[in-house]
């Protein structure tokens, strides 16, 4: 059972769920919705946790999961009106952001959680509901197709 | 390439992405603290408006239709959260009723025996600000197509192979040809900049390569700004179909086939539905539900399909490249249900058609039991399990982190034909074997050089797992099968000595 107090919890966690989906969804003004969303689920949970900082990971990681699979055929909608979307980012930042797009979700969520957001191994794991073993086949895969990007560009 | 090229592009990739996602979240930790708040109910940052927030997941599964709030989230009024101070999470959580979103909306389902329901996701989102958006039905003179118009405070253009400077009537306009995927048709659009202000992108499909792009361009160039829609076209070619905001409300339903392919079925109050059509390759009327629809065939295979559901609704199908010849067939097969919880409509597989279905695990997800059976895509089709506790059969389960999950093992789903799957009993225990790690690495030993070389959906093949040896070889590979053939046995005869093969379906 958690010792902490919700607001402590949520002053801790509320950058980190933000950045998380952020990673997830690659779009901050989403990713800012999703994480209230999460806090909120974790809120209503919080006395009965043992461990809230993973139960948030989940609980973000499967909304942004819910996000894609429900907005993937909109956002492709949306974005056929323009062919893209106007950007404030650096062009290699846009670049990067369009890679990560095409990968998977899961190979998406394992790779930025690994290499960005440091989760270990078994925290995504346990998010994303796989084994481990797993997880390094989906880093593995996921950097496959990110360098294969990146011999085209070059 | 060498191995240690690879590492250097890995490492390369790496400090990228860190760099691209520093960029997109910079500043997060200097955000002053909001307040937990309604979602559906949140003012939101204008030019975000495609970012339509989940505001709440529900999950429904082969038998489950539930719109209601859960018992343990408390809900507040958006007055009452407003009134939090804005430096510290509020000691009461509010979230929104889940009944609130999509309240309203047609309901439709898939009435074939050979598309399994899977969950329902309701996401709504406040109606914001944003683009607004026009589609016109054009007919005569040669052309036969659809026009699409959408108006923007500003808009830039973001992703361009050429950009070629037009005259308009007033104001400045060019013709974007984007840059598009190898199996994406590039269609180009028209960025007009308005003496009044604003922006305006017009697109369209069917016209510009059925007559000269001069014709279609002098039409959009007939468009003037109208009283009670942004954008008129005073042209008898023209007919108006639709206009509207950025979706509020975007229900779906993903339907996955038994055979292959899957089916998603989408209710959206979305203004830019039509726009679903720009880049078909080929769009034909069609009826569904009764309604006036349109089907559209892109260049990679897959199909959309767009019908006015009425009432400022409009249903979508998008239909996997796999499914696209029986595209029709699902057409007719779209029902519509209101008031009526889908589960009770959905095709009722015979006996002779009754599953057992290899899952992963069950599991406890907002608050209803699931399933999980692992799909070729990567991704897990979820059955609901209506009526099911952890006492009405005899299984292992633990809790962790608040989650309720079985371990994994091979379970059986049975009573499929009253509407309402129920589970029986635990076959057999850990079929997925141990954790230990799969050696997709050591390409010497293995055969998965060949496994990925063959046609995996024409062969049913759900995906495949190995495990380690002591030595670091891996001479054992399991590989899952929804169904097992004599084509697979055929196919994998090569190698069969390595292979274990499980069916994930197996026909009762």
């Amino acid at each position: 059972m958690s010792t902490t107090t919700f607001d402590e919890f949520y002053r801790s966690y509320r950058a980190d769920a933000v950045r998380w989906a952020a990673a997830l969804v690659g779009d901050r003004a989403v990713a800012e919705e999703l994480a209230q969303d999460s806090l909120a689920a974790v809120s209503g949970r919080f006395a009965r946790l043992d461990n809230p900082g993973g139960y948030l990971r989940r609980v973000v990681v499967n909304r942004c999961a819910s996000w894609h699979r429900s907005h993937a055929r909109e956002l492709r909608r949306l974005r056929r009106a323009t062919a893209g979307e106007a950007s404030s980012y650096t062009p290699a930042t846009n670049e990067m952001l369009g890679a990560l797009a095409s990968l998977p979700y899961k190979q998406r969520a394992a790779v930025t959680l690994r290499f960005w957001a440091d989760w270990t191994d078994e925290q995504i794991a346990d998010a994303l509901g796989c084994a481990p073993a797993s997880v390094r086949v989906l880093v593995h895969r996921g950097l496959g197709v990110l360098r294969t990007e990146l011999r085209e560009e070059a | 390439m060498s191995e240690m090229d690879d590492d250097q592009l890995d490492r390369q990739v790496i400090a990228r992405m860190r760099s691209a996602l520093d960029e997109l979240t910079a500043g997060v930790d200097d955000e002053p603290l909001e307040t937990l708040r309604p979602t559906v109910a949140t003012p939101r940052r204008r030019g975000a408006w495609w970012g339509v927030a989940a505001a709440t997941v529900l999950l429904a599964g082969a038998a489950v239709w539930a719109l209601s709030t859960r018992s343990d989230d408390p809900v507040a009024s958006p007055d009452e959260t407003a009134a939090e101070p804005p430096t510290s999470a509020p000691a009461v959580p509010t979230t929104t009723s889940a009944a609130s979103v999509g309240q309203g909306a047609p309901t439709f389902t898939l009435t074939s025996a050979r598309l399994v329901p899977g969950r329902v996701e309701s996401n709504g989102a406040d109606p914001g600000t944003g683009p607004l958006f026009v589609s016109w039905r054009i007919e005569g003179d040669g052309m036969d197509g659809f026009l699409f118009a959408s108006s923007y405070d500003e808009l830039d253009i973001p992703n361009a192979q050429s950009v070629e400077p037009l005259d308009p009537p007033v104001g400045d306009a060019q013709l974007v040809w984007p840059t598009v995927a190898e199996d994406e048709v590039a269609v180009p659009w028209i960025r007009w900049v308005r003496p009044e202000g604003g922006v305006w992108a017009i697109s369209s499909q069917g016209l510009y390569s059925a007559v000269s792009s001069n014709d279609w361009i002098d039409l959009v160039f007939e468009a003037v700004p109208g009283s009670g829609l942004p954008i008129v076209i005073p042209d008898e070619r023209a007919t108006f179909l639709a206009f509207g905001t950025p979706s509020t409300t975007v229900i779906t339903q993903a339907f996955t086939s038994i055979d292959a392919g899957t089916v998603d079925l989408t209710v959206t109050d979305g203004g830019a539905s039509l726009f679903a059509l720009i880049g078909a390759t080929d769009v034909r009327a069609v009826t569904v539900a009764g309604a006036d629809g349109w089907l559209g065939t892109y260049a990679d295979g897959h199909v959309e399909v767009v019908w006015d559901a009425a009432g400022g609704w409009w249903g979508l199908l998008g239909i996997s490249p796999e499914l696209a010849d029986q595209a029709d067939d699902i057409v007719a097969s779209v029902t519509r249900v209101d008031d009526t919880p889908p589960a009770s409509t959905v095709a009722i597989p015979s006996a002779e058609q009754r599953y057992e279905v290899v899952g992963s695990a069950v599991e406890i997800a907002d608050g209803q039991f699931v399933i999980e059976v692992p799909t070729p895509d990567q991704s897990v089709l979820r059955l609901g399990l209506s009526g099911f506790t952890w006492t009405s059969a005899d299984i292992e389960h633990s809790s962790v982190d608040g989650f309720e999950r079985s371990e994994p093992g091979v379970f059986t789903v049975r009573d499929y034909a009253d509407g309402s799957a129920s589970f029986v009993s635990v076959q057999v225990p850990a079929a997925f074997g141990d954790p230990r790690d799969p050696c997709v690495f050591d390409q010497d030993v293995l055969p998965f050089d060949q496994l990925n070389a063959l046609d995996q959906r024409a062969l049913d093949i759900a995906g495949y797992e190995a495990s380690l040896n002591a030595d670091g070889t891996c001479d054992r590979i399991v590989l899952f099968v929804y169904v097992d053939s004599p084509e697979l046995r055929a196919a994998i005869a090569p190698f069969a000595d390595a292979l274990e093969v499980r069916p994930l379906l197996t026909p009762v």
